[in-house]
C-alpha cells in the first residue's frame, strides 16, 4: 500500500454479491471520482462489503460511513487499522446541539455587563495610577533607582521622533483655520481680530489637542503593543521573578515621559500652527508679520499658554495610563493583543477629548473680558 | 526500493559569513523514522526548514516526495505541502482560534470538505492524540505545554500526511508525557505507515521509534544508520555526544 503508486479508487461487485472496494479511497483519490460516492450509496449497507484492499484515510472513512447511513455494514471485511479509523470517527460524532434558550432580559443583561466591564476597567486604571504614585514615592526615597535610561529612551521615542509629524499637522491646521476665519472676519472689516482668534484657539485648545491625539495614536498604541507582547512572551513574569517591578521599570518611565514630553510637543505644535496662521493671514488679509507679532502679546494673555501646558501634561498622563493599562492587561493571544491596542487608542483619544471638555468648563473664568 | 521520501544533494547554507551546511547529502527512505541529532546551532532545524520549504539553501537540491522544493513556486507546490505535516517546536497553534478550529483549518482550506465533516474529522484527530472533547473548545493559551504539543500534532496529522516533520517533539514534556507522546507516534505509525523526520536532543526518549539516526557535525552528515551502529562510529563529536548522553557508560559499544 504505497501511497506514491496509489491507484484510483474502484468499486466492484463480485460474482457472489460482495461489494469490493480497492485503490485509494482517500481524499486525494475520491476528489477526482465524485461519482463513486453515489455508487456506494446505491449499494445496500446490508450487503457484504470488502474494504480490506482499499487504502483509507480519515476523509475516505468518513464519507463511506456517511454513505452507509452512519453505521458499519454487518458483513464487513476490513483491516484492524481501518476498523480503528471508524471506531475513532464514531466516537468523535458531534454532540447533540444544546437548544438555545431565549432570554427576554438579554439586552438588559448586556447593558449591565458592559457597564460593569467599564467600571472594572476604570478601577484597574485607578489601581495602576496608584501603583505609579507609589513608584514615584519609592523613587523619591531611593533616587538611585530612577530608570533614567528607559525614561530618556521613551522621551526620545514619544517626543523627539514625533516632532516632524506634529509640525506638519500643526502648520496645516494653522493655515486652514486662519484661511477660513479670515474670510469671515474680512466681511466685517475685523481683519486684525484674526490674531486674537488664532492666539487663543491654538494656544489653549488646538495645539494641546492635536499633539495629544497624534501622540495617542503613535505612542499609546506602541506602549500597548510592547507591553502586551512582553506579557505574551512571559517577559513580565521574568521581571517579577527577578524582583524588578514592571510598574517601576516599564509603566513609570513611559507615563512620566509622556507627562514631560506632551507639554513640549504642544508648544511646538502651537508654534507651528501660529506660523501657519500668520502666513495665511498675510496672504488672505495682507496682515504683515510685524503687525501680527506686535498685536499677539497684547491680546493673548499668558494664562492661555499656562492652561495649554497644564492640559497637555494631564493628557500625557492619561495617554500613558491608558496605554500601559491595556498593554499590561492584554489577553495572551495575537487577536486579543490587536484588540487591546485598538481599544487603547480609542480610549485614549476619547478620554483626552472628554478631559478637554471638562477643562474648558473648569477654566471658562479666564475667558471673561478684561475689566 | 522505492524513491526516497526526502532527498538532499549538495546542500549548502550560509548565514552571512557563517557556513552552516557544506555539500550535505541526506536521504530519508519511505516509511522510516529518521532522527537528526547534533550540537545546538549546528543547523538541524535549518535543515528541517529547507525540507518543509520555508527556506532555500544557498546551493544544492532539496527533493520532497519526488518534487524539487522551491519557495518561489509556493502556490504551485500547495499540493506538495498538503502531503506533509509539520509539528513546530512550540506548537505554533493559531492563538486566535480554538483548538478544534486549529485542527479543522487545514481540512477546510484544502477544500472539498464541508464544515461539519471537517469538524468531525478534527474531533477524531483530537481524540487520536488523546485530547478530551471539551479541550477542543479551549484556546491555545488555556492549554498546558503537553496539551499544546498534542493539539499541534493533531493539526499536523489533520490531512493524513505521508510525511511528518517533527521539531523537538519531546522537548518541554515531562518523562511520562514524553513517553506517552512517543507511544502515540508509534501507534499512528503502525496504523498509517508514516514517514517521519525529527530533530531531537532527547535521543534516548525517542529511541524506540527510530529506524535510523543522522548525526550532523562539521557542516555535514558525519554518520547515518541504526542507533547502535551510529554509537560505534569513530568520530570525536559522536563519541563525546553519546558519552554525555549516558554517563554511566551503559550500552557503550567499544
Amino acid at each position: 500500500m504505497n501511497p506514491t503508486f496509489a491507484a484510483s479508487p474502484t468499486l466492484r461487485l463480485s460474482a457472489d454479491g460482495e461489494v469490493q472496494l480497492a485503490g485509494s479511497w482517500t481524499f486525494a483519490g475520491l476528489r477526482d471520482h465524485a461519482g463513486l460516492r453515489a455508487a456506494v450509496r446505491a449499494q445496500s449497507p446490508q450487503a457484504r462489503w470488502d474494504v480490506s484492499h482499499a487504502e483509507l484515510d480519515a476523509v475516505g472513512a468518513l464519507w463511506l460511513w456517511q454513505d452507509w447511513q452512519g453505521q458499519l455494514p454487518a458483513a464487513l471485511r476490513a483491516t484492524e487499522a481501518q476498523r480503528t479509523l471508524w471506531r475513532d470517527l464514531v466516537a468523535a460524532q458531534a454532540p447533540a446541539p444544546t437548544p438555545i434558550r431565549r432570554d427576554a432580559l438579554a439586552p438588559l443583561r448586556a447593558v449591565g455587563r458592559g457597564a460593569l466591564a467599564l467600571l472594572t476597567q476604570a478601577q484597574l486604571v485607578c489601581m495602576l495610577w496608584g501603583r505609579l504614585l507609589l513608584a514615584s514615592l519609592h523613587l523619591l526615597r531611593h533616587p538611585s533607582a530612577l530608570p533614567a535610561r528607559e525614561l530618556s529612551a521613551n522621551i526620545y521615542h514619544a517626543g523627539v521622533s514625533a516632532l516632524g509629524i506634529t509640525a506638519l499637522v500643526g502648520l496645516l491646521i494653522g493655515v486652514v483655520l486662519s484661511y477660513l476665519s479670515s474670510q469671515q472676519l474680512a466681511r466685517y472689516g475685523a481683519n486684525v481680530l484674526i490674531v486674537d482668534l488664532l492666539g487663543i484657539s491654538i494656544l489653549r485648545e488646538l495645539g494641546p489637542l492635536l499633539a495629544a491625539i497624534l501622540v495617542a495614536g503613535r505612542s499609546g498604541s506602541a506602549m500597548t503593543a510592547q507591553l502586551g507582547t512582553m506579557k505574551l512572551n512571559q517577559e513580565l513574569d521574568a521581571l517579577a521573578a527577578m524582583g524588578l517591578s514592571a510598574t517601576l521599570r516599564l509603566a513609570w518611565p513611559k507615563t512620566v515621559a509622556l507627562l514631560l514630553v506632551l507639554p513640549l510637543l504642544a508648544v511646538w505644535t502651537s508654534a507651528l500652527a501660529l506660523v501657519g496662521g500668520m502666513l495665511a493671514a498675510h496672504w488672505e488679509l495682507g496682515l504683515s508679520f510685524g503687525q501680527f507679532l506686535d498685536r499677539f502679546p497684547r491680546v493673548v494673555k499668558l494664562v492661555h499658554l499656562w492652561i495649554g501646558l497644564g492640559k497637555s501634561a494631564a493628557f500625557g498622563l492619561l495617554i500613558g495610563l491608558i496605554g500601559c493599562h491595556f498593554g499590561l492587561t492584554a489577553p495572551p493571544s495575537s487577536e486579543g493583543l490587536g484588540r487591546a491596542t485598538t481599544r487603547a487608542v480609542v480610549a485614549a483619544i476619547t478620554l483626552v477629548i472628554v478631559a478637554d471638555a471638562l477643562f474648558a468648563v473648569l477654566f471658562s473664568i479666564t475667558l471673561r473680558p478684561r475689566p | 526500493m522505492s524513491a526516497p521520501a526526502v532527498r538532499l544533494r549538495g546542500v549548502s547554507t550560509r548565514f552571512g559569513e557563517r557556513v552552516i551546511h557544506h555539500q550535505l547529502d541526506l536521504d530519508v527512505q519511505q516509511g522510516e523514522v529518521l532522527a537528526l541529532v547534533g550540537a545546538s546551532g549546528c543547523g538541524k532545524t535549518t535543515l528541517l526548514r529547507h525540507m518543509i520549504g520555508l527556506t532555500q539553501p544557498a546551493a544544492g537540491v532539496v527533493e520532497v516526495l519526488g518534487v524539487r522544493v522551491s519557495p518561489e513556486q509556493f502556490l504551485a507546490q500547495r499540493g506538495l505541502r498538503q502531503r506533509c505535516g509539520v509539528l513546530f517546536q512550540s506548537g505554533a497553534l493559531f492563538s486566535a482560534l480554538s483548538v478544534l478550529e486549529n485542527v479543522a483549518l487545514p481540512l477546510l482550506e484544502r477544500g472539498g470538505l464541508g464544515r461539519a465533516d471537517a469538524a468531525h474529522i478534527a474531533r477524531c484527530k483530537l481524540a487520536q492524540v488523546g485530547l478530551a472533547a471539551e479541550d477542543g473548545d479551549k484556546l491555545p493559551a488555556q492549554l498546558s505545554g503537553g496539551m499544546i504539543k498534542r493539539a499541534a500534532l493533531a493539526r499536523a496529522l489533520a490531512l493524513d500526511p505521508e510525511l511528518l516533520f517533527l521539531d523537538e517533539p519531546t522537548a518541554g514534556l515531562d518523562p511520562l508525557g514524553a513517553q506517552a507522546f512517543v507511544a502515540l507516534i508509534a501507534e499512528l505509525r503502525a496504523l498509517h505507515g508514516l514517514t517521519a523526520v525529527m530533530v531531537t536532543h532527547e535521543l534516548e526518549r525517542v529511541a524506540p521509534l527510530l529506524d535510523r539516526v543522522a548525526v550532523l557535525a562539521d557542516r555535514r552528515v558525519v554518520a547515518i544508520g541504526p542507533l547502535a551502529a551510529v554509537r560505534r562510529a569513530d568520530h570525536p563529536f559522536i563519541q563525546a555526544y553519546f558519552a554525555a548522553h549516558d554517563p554511566q557508560g551503559e550500552n557503550h559499544g567499544k
